[in-house]
């Protein structure tokens, strides 16, 4: 039985290997996209290499293994993150090497925002209907970041989805751990790739989604445990989710109702 | 005592929230109600000619496409929610479902309320329900099962074999319904050399044909440059970049017969085209834009001088 896990978990990681080579040649292999597009919804599906198409189809018989067959829980893990790195390269890294420039109109005026504090020294006036001062958290967040790591903004715009999908994937998985089982917890990313149609861009609401998450996982440490640590933190991070998106605080608004009804009935 | 100790958290966070939202709503307010009054009222269905709109076909499949995976997502996660208070077996397995569950069904509230109110901010309420959605399927699918009910337990094969096969079915579509094929989202390089020679080079009034001027406002910052404004205008002491719509509106002109015309030409100091949003406009249903676009530049071309010209970017200057 020993023997079987491990050669199951040999040949587990021998197809993850292979599938990165196919994403790999599947990046050699399509044309680098600069130019006006064409009116075809079509066209980027039809530009990818057929090694794409594999790379997705061994990462999709992967996935379907992983969860059919049994393994130690340790190796369980370790395979998980490098199929969620897989699906992170596949998914979201590709079109960030495809297109020669960044993808989408709006990653321009929110990092030209975030430019803009750095320019200033501090964010716009909140009478200049500005995104910078509704949502001051987020554009501190990418303006820090850029001078941080000295990044050049259009290299940032290019390369941020694949960080922030990899960031926001394994923190899903993570929390997934503590609501299922080991088992299925990996299927919480490819559910929210496989329904997610929206590209990762320089976007206010995708750090907000990743503390909405870690609030979450937070509320349900409260919810067990009732520390003191625990509410300190939710405190943190609905104030920080608060500040960095506009939209954010209707979602936790159940989380303040549910909690209130939880303290009062003990 | 005790339950009045335990209500500080809640309260401190109900405080914070209050003093935030009456802090932004200086800004917000404004901007809230004039996007509400445009949604309501002047779309740009109704600025542009009307015989440059018709129905949308090219992007039908897509968005087809999004819609089916709207609605399967909320129909399957509504029921995993069900499924799983009516049919765990343990206490904190049924806790955590009532804790995702009702994160759940709070996104879905306010994604119908915004399809109500403002359709244009449904995905992004959207993309707030996926992350308790994505937790809840492998809590339904991994939740351990009451020995009573074995016609739940088939229910239960059933919508998990659904939900794994959907999965993988939508996985495999992301490169046609991502926003990555949409044209218009992408501007070439050619584009960014245009702007940064607009923002170099020009002064007075820039009418830039079509809604943004992202690319004008990104690479001013890039170089230094600090331009003030809101998406359709940006300006600094020595020129004003102003998209076409904006630029109607400001002149007071009714929008729908001057969108193409001569007094645009005659009262700018200079005008930029671009090609790269025709394709978007053809995908969203005005064919005829480009079309009409090409027509209205070639009278530039016999009215005006051009100064700049790339793969997709041409800049006009008034004599």
């Amino acid at each position: 039985m020993k023997l079987q896990r491990m050669i199951s978990a040999k040949i587990f990681f021998s197809l993850i290997l292979l599938t990165i080579i196919l994403w790999l040649l599947s990046i050699i292999y399509t044309p680098i996209i600069d130019e006006v597009l064409p009116a075809d919804p079509l066209f980027f599906a039809k530009n990818l290499s057929v090694f794409y198409w594999l790379s997705l189809a061994m990462l999709l018989v992967l996935l379907l293994l992983r969860v059919a067959i049994p393994t130690k829980k340790r190796i369980y893990r370790l395979l998980d993150i490098f199929l969620i790195c897989c699906l992170v390269l596949i998914i979201y890294g590709t079109p960030c090497l495809v297109y020669n420039l960044p993808v989408y109109v709006d990653t321009y005026i929110h990092t030209s925002a975030s430019l803009k504090i750095l320019l200033r020294g501090h964010t716009p006036p909140p009478l200049s209907m500005m995104g910078a001062s509704n949502d001051p958290g987020a554009y501190f967040f990418f303006s820090i970041f850029m001078l941080a790591t000295n990044l050049d903004s259009l290299i940032f715009m290019r390369y941020y989805p694949i960080l922030r999908s990899g960031v926001m994937l394994l923190s899903l998985y993570v929390v997934s751990l503590k609501f299922a089982s080991s088992k299925f917890a990996v299927l919480a990313p490819f559910v929210y790739t496989a329904f997610n149609y929206f590209r990762f861009y320089v976007y206010l609401g995708g750090l907000s989604h990743f503390f909405y998450l870690l609030f979450i996982l937070f509320f349900l440490f409260l919810v067990e445990r009732n520390k003191k640590e625990f509410k300190l933190l939710t405190l943190i991070i609905v104030s920080t989710a608060t500040i960095t998106y506009i939209l954010a605080p209707p979602f936790y608004f159940y989380p303040h109702c549910f909690l209130s009804f939880h303290y009062y009935g003990r | 005592m005790k339950a009045q100790r335990s209500f500080i958290a809640p309260i401190i966070i109900f405080v914070v929230w209050a003093s935030w939202l009456i802090y932004v709503s200086q800004g917000s307010f404004t901007y809230i109600t004039s996007w509400l009054k445009e949604a309501l009222t002047e779309s740009i269905a109704v600025s542009l000619p009307t015989q440059v709109v018709s129905p949308p076909s090219v992007r039908i499949i897509p968005l087809l496409m999004k819609q089916a995976i709207t609605v399967f997502a909320i129909s399957a996660g509504i029921l995993a929610t069900l499924l799983c208070l009516i049919n765990v077996k343990e206490s904190s397995e049924r806790q955590k479902a009532l804790i995702i569950g009702g994160n759940f069904i709070v996104c879905c509230l306010a994604l119908f309320a915004s399809l109500a109110l403002v359709p244009e901010a449904s995905t992004r309420f959207y993309s707030f329900l996926l992350i308790p959605y994505s937790l809840l399927i492998p809590l339904y699918i991994s939740a351990k099962q009451d020995a009573d009910g074995s016609n739940l337990r088939k229910l239960k094969r059933i919508v998990t074999c659904a939900l794994l096969v959907s999965t993988i079915a939508f996985l495999s579509i992301t490169p046609i319904v991502r926003n990555d094929n949409d044209p218009g989202f992408y501007y070439p390089s050619s584009s960014l050399k245009g702007a940064e020679f607009a923002v170099e080079n020009l002064q007075g009034t820039v009418v830039w044909v079509k809604e943004h001027v992202h690319l004008i406002e990104y690479m001013a910052t890039r170089n230094g440059i600090l331009l003030e404004g809101y998406m359709g205008i940006q300006r600094n002491q020595n020129a004003s970049f102003i998209s076409l719509p904006i630029y109607m509106r400001m002149l007071g002109e009714n929008a729908s017969s001057y969108y193409f015309s001569e007094k645009v030409l005659h009262d700018c100091n200079a005008i930029i085209f671009n090609d790269y949003e025709d394709a978007m406009m053809v995908m969203l249903g005005y064919e005829r834009y480009g079309e009409l676009r090409r027509s209205y530049e070639q009278l530039a071309l016999q009215e005006l001088n051009m100064i700049y010209s790339s793969d997709s970017v041409r800049v006009y200057r008034c004599p």
